[in-house]
């Protein structure tokens, strides 16, 4: 995607909208008559269909624009706000992303399905008094004249506002509602085509319009240009003015033109910089509009896809520097050295400031979760609250979009498994609303995501007894208390007595398990009956370079993680001929399991004399592999592994060495359950 | 006095004549406005124009004045492109000139 592409700027932009609109509904739900809210959704949904029109997303300014008007009746006061027309907005919402997605999709008639049930919520039976009226006193003059009246409307748009999405044309056929009208536009500041910038707007307009509402009418139909336009708006009597009222006026913003009526009632139109006693919202104008620019100065919009080329040449330039290195140090060449040290302090430092421009807040991933709550509440009956903290933690981004779909996974299983209905909560003597709390923290190199919920927790028995009868752990196996939970993410198993759209299906949990896994992450899992469950994902916080241990088995090189390396240990010959069969050594009264690796990939070299044994670990599993040599830390740069050999689950990727050879570099958690199920092995036999 | 047809030269317009595609219509146009020959502007039936077509071929008539060439259309203003001469307000104020250029009508003076 190229920023210059206007319809990937918008889809951006909608993406923006969409979140605006969401969660200004969401927060509605808690406070029905919040008027920030009602106007905060209006104008995302206003500004989605004028942008959408300008882009050509026909169906979808078509769509938003039926909304829009439905919404507006609630800004307006007519209608009350009501969850049911939160919930017919939220579901129209998913209707306008499917449009802005796939806009040549053939939708069929799920825009009119939706929209009659948008009707239908709006002229809900609820009391309209649930909202605070919207006209607010209108001038005197105005107020006494607000039937049947005629107003003078002169405006002038900036010039890039036809470039920004605003059609003056949309400006126009609202004035038009109001009543009968004369328009007549002024051509007489186009300049000539040699100098015109033709994205440019040079036009005004003078309207003349006769109408039974009052001047909160006219403002309304500008009300997300004012900002930055040239407005005046006068009621005629006999052709004279009697109120010059200019709305809000932009100083930098002269008026390109010189109208008429400028010439008759000069004394009665304040120039705006003379106007002292302006309403405090016109004087916040100015201010407001700073702070916006000043705001968007602030920021750059960069594509994804650019900061993961730049990361790969990052990775690159790492390697180049491990080369150089590698050259100077077995070079006499005090310069060189020099040169070198001072490239690797750079490279060092280019990487970290390229680490942090890939964080992402965690707050994006669960903001998310507000809207899959809201559905599953009304879904299920139940009542939930949802309380999230440490939303400012920052994740590489890669880990935030691919920790979406296992996170939601674990909340709906918390919804629909852990809590209790109200009913049941008030039986166990617990507050009616269950809670969800979504938490994250940094901790070392690691991210840790929970989620915990107060609800019922979970069935050991039931857990135990499905296990059995599906065959995944014999009748009667010891199991500690965390292997018996974390059966839960095992393929195919559900304790669900009965399946539900939430849950129940048995796919997901071990989809779950290995999505973080892919990530080289973990799952912890505790559990107390009747006061809920607590998982904790642990994510490494980066996955384009790590910190890697550089060992040697047989003649080739491997990385493993240095997040997962416990301890290192010297095998000796004699201990390693004494463990042949067993494969366990002791370590500190507790037996661990241990691979060779020379074994598991065949070297068919002789083992060192003396061999080494990483001990690694993924939570409480632990796991040692014997090497051959411990050569020391590696910046490592992660290469995904090819498509031909994307299936070998003992490696997660490879990387390039300062000579140029590849090294791969080893899935720990892989390995760490290869282990486990050697141990297994080894108990079952005795 | 105009010329004769023959001096004109045809600048076939592309359908989208609107902001997304303004500035292309406008080096298409910017380019033959500055030969020595007068523009024949040719509009799609199905075109589809904004505002700023309309401000474009302002511009371009006022440019036109000044290097005394002539600017017309090959037909009168039909679909969007009268619909934005309508609804933006420009078909209230037409000067006869305007009109003439627009839709194609002599004003009996």
């Amino acid at each position: 995607m190229s920023m210059t592409d206007p319809i990937a700027v918008f889809r951006m932009e909608a993406a923006e909208l969409f979140e605006q609109i969401e969660s200004g509904l969401l927060d509605l739900t808690h406070r029905l008559d919040d008027r920030d809210q009602i106007d905060a959704v209006f104008r995302g949904l206003h500004t989605l269909k004028g942008s959408g029109a300008m882009f050509g997303f026909d169906a979808l300014a078509a769509f938003t624009h039926h909304c829009e008007t439905a919404f507006d009746r609630v800004r307006k006061g007519e209608k009350p706000a009501t969850s049911e027309l939160i919930a017919a907005v939220l579901a129209a919402q998913d209707h306008m992303r499917a449009l802005v997605d796939r806009p040549m999709d053939d939708h069929g008639n799920i825009g009119d399905i939706l929209l009659s049930q948008l009707q239908r919520a709006v002229e809900g039976d609820a009391p309209v008094t649930a909202l605070v009226p919207t006209i607010q006193a209108e001038p005197a003059a105005v107020a006494v004249k607000s039937a049947g009246n005629t107003w003078r409307i002169r405006f002038s748009l900036p010039v890039n506002s036809m470039v920004n999405g605003t059609n003056p044309l949309g400006l126009l056929d609202e004035l038009r509602d109001l009543g009968e009208c004369r328009i007549a536009v002024n051509t007489s500041a186009i300049p000539s085509l040699d100098v015109l910038v033709p994205t440019d707007l040079h036009l005004s307009w003078d309207v003349t319009v006769t109408t039974d509402q009052p001047r909160s009418a006219i403002d309304d139909v500008f009300i997300f240009v004012l900002d930055d336009m040239q407005l005046d708006v006068e009621t005629l009597t006999d052709g004279v003015a009697v109120i010059a009222e200019p709305a809000a006026v932009q100083a930098e913003q002269p008026v390109p033109v010189v109208l008429p009526v400028a010439a008759i009632a000069p004394a009665t139109l304040p120039v705006p910089a003379q106007a002292p006693a302006a309403p405090a919202v016109e004087r916040e104008v100015p201010g407001s509009n700073d702070a916006r620019q000043a705001k968007a100065a602030e920021n750059v919009r960069v594509p994804a896809e650019r900061l993961d080329e730049l990361m790969d040449r990052v990775g690159e330039l790492v390697i180049a520097q491990s080369r150089l290195r590698q050259l100077a140090s077995s070079s006499m060449d005090l310069q060189l050295r020099s040169v070198s040290e001072e490239i690797e302090r750079l490279s060092g430092e280019l990487r970290d400031t390229m680490m942090v421009l890939r964080m992402v807040p965690v707050g994006s991933l669960f903001g998310r979760f507000r809207r899959l709550v809201h559905d599953l509440a009304r879904e299920t009956g139940k009542v939930i609250e949802l309380v999230t903290e440490g939303e400012t933690t920052e994740v590489d981004k890669t880990v935030i979009e691919r920790l979406a779909d296992p996170l939601v996974h674990l909340v709906r299983n918390s919804i629909d498994h852990g809590l209790e209905t109200p009913e049941e909560r008030r039986a166990a003597g617990k507050d009616e609303a269950g809670k969800i709390m979504l938490s994250a923290r940094q901790a070392g190199g690691e991210v840790i995501i929970t989620i915990k919920d107060d609800g019922r927790g979970i069935n050991r028995e039931r857990v135990r007894a499905k296990a059995e009868a599906s065959g995944l752990i014999q009748p009667g196996a010891a199991l500690s208390d965390q292997d018996l939970l974390q059966l839960i993410f095992a393929p195919g198993f559900s304790t669900a007595a009965q399946v539900t759209n939430l849950s129940g299906r048995g796919v997901g949990m071990d989809v779950v398990k290995k999505t973080v896994e892919t990530l080289r992450g973990a799952i912890d899992i505790t559990s107390h009956a009747g006061q809920g469950s607590d998982v904790s994902l642990r994510i490494p916080l980066t996955l384009a370079i790590i910190d890697g241990l550089l060992v040697r088995v047989g003649t080739g090189r491997y990385v493993i993680p240095l997040s997962a390396v416990e301890e290192c240990l010297e095998l000796s010959l004699e201990e390693d001929l004494r463990s042949r069969g067993r494969s366990f050594i002791s370590l500190r009264d507790s037996l661990v399991p241990f691979l060779r690796l020379r074994d598991l990939f065949r070297t068919g070299t002789k083992p060192d004399a003396h061999q080494k044994v990483v001990v690694i670990s993924t939570g409480t599993e632990r796991v040692g592999m014997v090497v051959d040599q411990i050569i020391g830390d590696h910046q490592t740069v992660i290469k995904s592994m090819s498509k031909l050999h994307h299936d070998v689950a003992t490696f997660s990727g490879a990387t390039i060495l300062g000579d140029g050879s590849v090294a791969l570099i080893l899935d720990v958690a892989h390995l760490v359950a290869a282990g486990q199920q050697q141990e297994a092995q080894v108990r079952a036999a005795g | 006095m105009p010329p004769l047809i023959d001096e004109y030269i045809l600048v076939e317009l592309p359908d989208k004549l609107n902001i997304r595609n303004i500035s292309n219509v406008y080096d298409l146009i910017y380019s033959e406005v500055n030969s020595d020959k007068s523009l024949l502007i040719s509009v799609p039936k199905s075109a589809d124009a904004d505002l700023s077509f309309i401000q474009l071929m302002e511009s371009a008539r006022i440019r036109a004045k000044t290097t005394g060439k002539h600017i017309v259309m090959s037909s009168p203003a039909e679909g969007s492109v009268l619909n934005v001469l309508e609804r933006g307000g420009f078909a209230e104020t037409f000067s006869p000139e305007d009109k003439k250029f627009w839709l194609h009508e002599e004003v009996i003076q």
